[in-house]
């Protein structure tokens, strides 16, 4: 990132305190063993649904396990779910997506019919598939909301291709001989990647939700693992008794949405000052 | 303009043929069966169970039957509820879940767009940070969270409206709060996105010039340009509906279309599965288009190859 966006970022005070928080998670989630006190399985049934006290911060579940060692565990999977199925999305889309852009014509129809294809897949019918073929494991997850996920930016990056090869700098590189792939990589890619890399800030949140989400309805992770989504999800079920099952995962996932949320506007103001383009 | 929405049409139907028989060919692939139960049945049992419901051919041959069937309109009976034609519990369940995702839709874009743009007039103000706040809190909390706050503050503690159910208008409101309040943020932020862009448009600065005043300039000028993009993210929206929908009716207990989605599958309720999906394919397929046409529409530029 060039000195001057950077500088621009941490001038917006939301979206610099948005990345310290998510920077203090991810090392939390990182050394996870290092700041709790508890293993995430470690049961005891004599301390079972305890408030917060000093011995357990945000209180113990149903099992007598403690909630805040679980909600730092949890992270691991969350963050690790969102960003390597961002990774996958941001791969196969850019991929797709300015190689459609850029050929136009028979190729682009092609793409984008396959496009669509994953479009129409309604992306909870194309997990439960998933899981039901690979078992329900970490893989399903990440293929799962991988797949889905890729679409966006496919369509991102094809629109934003479209557009830049129409400018003049790139007819003048193509005038003086530019060969057509090292137009795309070095003429069109570069300047296309501040929408991008604000997109995949975007994506990384939605794809935690959707894990969250395949979580909750009992189609993701399988105990003892736990996620933010399956904590929420056993939160949900003791909500009307033990409120703080649901309140603090859910809190926590808020606040890690929200962070992910303003720092991506923040990367956008200070990348790509001129975008109009919104976020799923 | 004409010719390019005959391309698009037609080429969509490959694209619905394609889903269909994905995920047909899926389904057979994963294993278990719709008849298996606790105990294994009689192997007599199961071969005239299979030879009734055409379980016995060759999976290729069952696609087509299904296929050629689909077109005239019989997509087959339910193996779960057994007896009733997969049509008549579509038929029975979809247009409640339609309206459930057309009055989200209509919450979205009512509340969405006026506050995108008083937040784009107001840049910079605390109206401006309030209201996106809200959108960004809106894109941020999963509907289950919503969905379990709004029931626990408003039917629980307060108990002014029903927690679960669809029957009276009252009981409406939770469900589509939670199903609209994410399209609403995002339709929000989009508006005033493209909102600011067009407000600093040569154009604008005309109007104001004129002596126009800064209400009529939003709203008349600026709107029109900037709706683009919202028109744009409306095809997945719908999309967003569709999964959501699931979430929303199994949590207030909607007789909706949603339960079946995932329950037909479990069951491998070949035909329920099939039905399903064939609708909420070609609803997809539908938004989409439209929106592509809207845009072929609104900016001629996009329309290529013709």
């Amino acid at each position: 990132m060039n000195p001057r966006a950077w500088k621009q970022l941490v001038k917006n005070r939301v979206a610099a305190v948005s990345l310290v928080f998510l920077v203090i998670i991810t090392l939390m989630a990182a050394f996870a063993p290092v700041v709790t006190k508890y293993s995430y399985e470690e049961q005891n049934i004599s301390e079972k649904l305890e408030g917060p006290s000093t011995r357990h911060w945000l209180g113990t579940d149903t099992l007598g396990r403690d909630l805040y060692s679980r909600i730092v565990y949890g992270a691991r999977m969350s963050l690790a779910v969102g960003i390597m199925t961002a990774i996958i999305a941001l791969f196969l889309g850019t991929l797709t997506g300015a190689i459609a852009g850029y050929a136009g014509g028979w190729v682009d129809n092609l793409l984008m019919r396959l496009v669509d294809l994953f479009y129409i897949f309604p992306s909870l019918l194309m997990a439960i598939l998933l899981m039901i073929l690979m078992g329900r494991g970490f893989a399903g997850i990440l293929l799962a909301i991988g797949l889905t996920a890729w679409v966006t930016q496919a369509r991102l990056v094809r629109g934003q291709v479209m557009q830049t090869k129409a400018l003049p700098f790139v007819e003048s590189a193509r005038a003086t001989g530019v060969g057509h792939i090292a137009i795309v990589v070095r003429h069109i890619l570069p300047n296309i990647w501040g929408p991008v890399i604000v997109s995949l800030t975007f994506q990384i949140p939605t794809n935690i939700m959707s894990e969250s989400f395949l979580s909750f309805i009992g189609l993701g992770l399988q105990p003892p693992y736990s996620s933010w989504g399956t904590l929420a999800s056993e939160g949900f079920r003791a909500m009307r008794s033990y409120p703080h099952l649901i309140v603090f995962p859910g809190l926590v996932l808020f606040i890690t949405m929200l962070a992910f949320n303003y720092l991506g506007d923040g990367l956008r103001d200070a990348l790509d000052p001129k975008s109009g383009s919104g976020s799923l | 303009m004409f010719v390019f929405s005959l391309r698009r049409i037609a080429s969509s139907i490959p694209t619905l043929l394609l889903f269909a028989a994905i995920t047909f060919f899926t389904l057979r692939l994963a294993p278990g069966g719709p008849f298996d139960g606790e105990r294994a049945l009689p192997p007599e049992i199961q071969a005239n169970l299979d030879a009734r419901y055409g379980l016995d051919k060759p999976v290729i041959h069952q696609f087509g039957k299904w296929l050629g069937d689909a077109v005239r309109g019989d997509l087959h009976e339910s193996f779960q509820y057994i007896g009733r034609p997969v049509n008549e519990i579509i038929s029975e369940s979809l247009p409640t879940s339609l309206l459930l995702g057309a009055l989200s839709m209509l919450l979205a874009v009512a509340l969405g767009i006026p506050l995108g743009c008083v937040a784009a007039w107001k840049r910079g103000t605390w109206l401006d940070t309030s209201a996106m706040f809200l959108a960004v809190s809106g894109v941020s909390l999963p509907s289950y969270l919503v969905a379990s706050i709004l029931v626990l503050v408003f039917s629980i503690w307060l108990g002014w409206l029903p927690p679960a159910l669809w029957e009276s208008p009252s009981s409406m409101i939770l469900p589509v709060v939670t199903l609209g309040l994410r399209p609403m943020a995002i339709i929000a932020r989009l508006t005033r996105a493209s909102m600011i862009e067009a407000l600093s448009a040569d154009y604008i600065r005309t109007a104001y010039g004129k002596g126009l005043r800064g209400l009529q300039v939003v709203f008349k000028h600026a709107l029109k340009n900037s709706l683009i993009p919202v028109i744009t993210i409306m095809g997945p929206l719908a999309a967003n509906l569709v999964t959501g929908s699931f979430l929303v009716e199994v949590v207030f207990q909607i007789p909706g279309m949603g339960k079946h989605f995932v329950t037909a599958v479990i069951n491998r309720d070949y035909p329920l599965v099939m039905g399903v999906n064939l609708v909420y394919g070609f609803i997809l397929i539908s938004a989409n288009l439209a929106v592509d046409l809207v845009y072929a529409w609104a900016d001629p530029r996009t329309r290529r190859d013709s």
